[in-house]
């Protein structure tokens, strides 16, 4: 394991952590990080000298940011929806926009594959602040600041005398990930004391 | 060349040989209208996906240029029989979500729309589906399958699935446990109750008994084929368009985005909240405009027409410039529409039929080239008679609607 495999495991576990806590209480959350944990799982194995998934892996990564990032934001914006709340559902959302986004992108349009994590960051960020929800607005942060590492960061930075940009995308989406999903975490438990 | 036109003949013979053996068995299987609305059906989706494919042919080419994770051998025969396997995998879940997402049953419903089941039946395609079916299958492009082995298996797959869809085939014993076959494709296409989202597989019934929607042909209920909210029209442009132009009707009156997303999202008829209304087999009607022999078989000839300009556009589409695909498609698709039309006796069918003689009858005996192509003279001018016999011909008779005031197509 070299340093991007261990970050990617690291985010592949947050991922597995998430969505086992969230798959019976917010099944949109759950689909939408399982596809982000697929992509890191990938990566792990790309990273440790699997060469062969080099392609699945950035295409899985291409799916996460056109099709679960748009989910994400959908299940935090709007828990009580069918979207968020049944997981046939979810899968149909990140299905059809995953494959609009997956289209335009290797059809040329390929600012899609930016824009769309981008709009759903934003989109994050505007519900966690009508939320006044301190960790979930510190979670969207992360989520902007890990996108625009991913969109400007050059191959050849050291971030922090430590981190090279995949490195830091993944830890960064790793902490977005689990602070914004801590919210419907906390709730689903208290939930579950209370039954 | 499309491999579809060589194909055709076969089609229609085995259609002939069907019709024929059913009408010496006393087997009401063939309507003729229906039929033809069938067939109308199936050159549409082929002109169509003759536009369709290059994008979403593009797509797919596109994901395994720049993400496969390998080359499959395509000197390998296991490597065939691996990705028709895998092929066959995608399309079952490719189908069973196009009968359970709105959207993508608005494209599949039309195959399921006839009131019949035999072999045109197979070829009532959708013009539509093209759009979105293409996304199920990127995982093969990933995989590293090359996008000729692609559409080679998938022709493999959609021409096997010609032969299940007729009742002159019985049950056929451990065949019907493992691949898809007559028997099981019956109850696919039946709007009976335990019919409703079973057999969804393309070649093998192993998927769906594997994931729970196998159900087996009933002995003791007749399968009534078609679907709940009948299509009762024999025009194809609305065939394919009908459950499209619902949906947005629907999504007009739900309140707000996320409802309107819902609409196009969710499983037909809305996410289920109750058991499924109960379908009464013994109050069943087909639907039955009435039409005229004489303007039956004015229908089955013209339509023998459409389908000799539809093989001549798919053996010529490649050669042609845009202006000259869209046109030759405008006309095959006026032709369809109109003989359609006639079929059910509307009121406006006989105007556009008049202006589709005219037009095609002075276009073939005037044009030096028929699309890129030389036409002998003799038969431009037979099919210049044609036209002018059928213009007369057609000028003399009365639509439905015409004579019997409003409202009386269906």
């Amino acid at each position: 394991l070299n340093g991007n495999a261990v970050s990617d495991l690291v985010l592949a576990l947050a991922c597995a952590w998430i969505c086992l806590r969230t798959l019976e209480r917010a099944p949109g959350i759950a689909v939408a990080v399982l596809l982000i944990g697929l992509s890191a799982v990938l990566g792990v194995l790309r990273f440790s000298g699997a060469g062969i998934l080099d392609g699945p892996h950035r295409f899985a990564s291409l799916v996460s940011a056109v099709g679960a990032f748009p989910l994400l934001a959908y299940a935090l914006g709007w828990p009580d929806d069918t979207i968020a709340t049944r997981a046939s559902a979810s899968v149909r959302f990140v299905v059809l926009v995953g494959a609009i986004g997956v289209a335009a992108t290797v059809l040329g349009v390929e600012i899609w594959s930016k824009v769309a994590p981008a709009t759903a960051a934003l989109v994050i960020l505007v519900n966690m602040l009508r939320r006044f929800s301190a960790l979930g607005l510190m979670g969207a942060l992360l989520l902007a600041a890990s996108f625009a590492v991913a969109a400007v960061g050059t191959p050849d930075t050291v971030y922090f005398g430590l981190l090279n940009r995949v490195q830091l995308l993944h830890y960064l989406l790793a902490a977005a990930l689990l602070a914004l999903t801590w919210t419907p975490l906390r709730q689903g438990r208290s939930a579950a004391v209370s039954r | 060349v499309n491999p579809i036109v060589y194909a055709i003949p076969v089609f229609l013979l085995t259609i002939l040989i069907e019709a024929w053996i059913a009408h010496r068995r006393g087997a009401a299987v063939y309507h003729v209208g229906d039929a033809v609305t069938s067939l109308h059906l199936g050159v549409l989706s082929q002109v169509t996906n003759s536009f369709a494919k290059l994008a979403t042919l593009g797509i797919y080419a596109a994901v395994y240029e720049n993400f496969r994770a390998a080359t499959w051998p395509t000197d390998r025969v296991v490597a065939w029989v691996v990705a028709l396997l895998v092929y066959d995998f995608f399309y079952y879940w490719f189908h069973r979500l196009s009968h359970e997402v709105a959207v993508l049953w608005a494209a599949h419903v039309v195959h399921h729309s006839s009131e019949y089941f035999n072999l045109s039946t197979a070829l009532r395609q959708t013009s539509t589906g093209t759009a979105l079916g293409w996304l199920f299958y990127l995982p093969m492009a990933v995989a590293g399958v090359p996008p000729a082995m692609f559409v080679a298996v998938a022709l493999i797959n959609l021409l096997y699935q010609y032969w299940p869809h007729t009742q002159l085939i019985g049950k056929l014993g451990w065949v019907d446990r493992v691949f898809v076959t007559p028997s099981n494709h019956r109850v696919h296409h039946g709007q009976n109750d335990y019919c409703m989202d079973r057999n969804y597989g393309g070649i093998l019934i192993v998927w769906d008994r594997l994931f729970g929607s196998f159900a087996e042909e009933r002995e003791d209920e007749k399968v009534c084929f078609g679907v709940r909210k009948p299509l009762a029209s024999f025009n194809p442009l609305w065939g394919n368009a009908h459950y499209y132009v619902d949906l947005w009707h629907a999504s007009r009156r739900a309140r707000g985005w996320r409802d309107k997303l819902h609409v196009w999202l969710s499983p037909p008829g809305g996410w289920p909240m109750g058991p499924m209304q109960h379908f009464e087999p013994r109050e069943f009607r087909k639907f039955e405009p009435g039409t005229p022999l004489p303007l039956i078989s004015y229908a089955v000839v013209h339509y023998t027409l459409s389908t000799a300009l539809l093989t001549h556009f798919l053996l010529v589409f490649a050669r042609l410039d845009s202006i000259q695909a869209w046109t030759y498609a405008l006309a095959i698709a006026v032709s369809v529409l109109s003989i359609g039309g006639l079929l059910e006796r509307v009121g406006w069918a006989r105007r556009l039929e008049q202006l589709r003689l005219f037009v095609l009858g002075a276009a073939i005996v005037a044009l030096p080239l028929w699309f890129g192509s030389t036409m002998p003279a003799a038969l431009r001018a037979a099919l210049g008679l044609v036209a002018a016999a059928s213009l007369v011909w057609i000028s003399r008779q009365t639509m439905r609607r015409e004579a019997g005031g409003a409202g009386a197509a269906a």
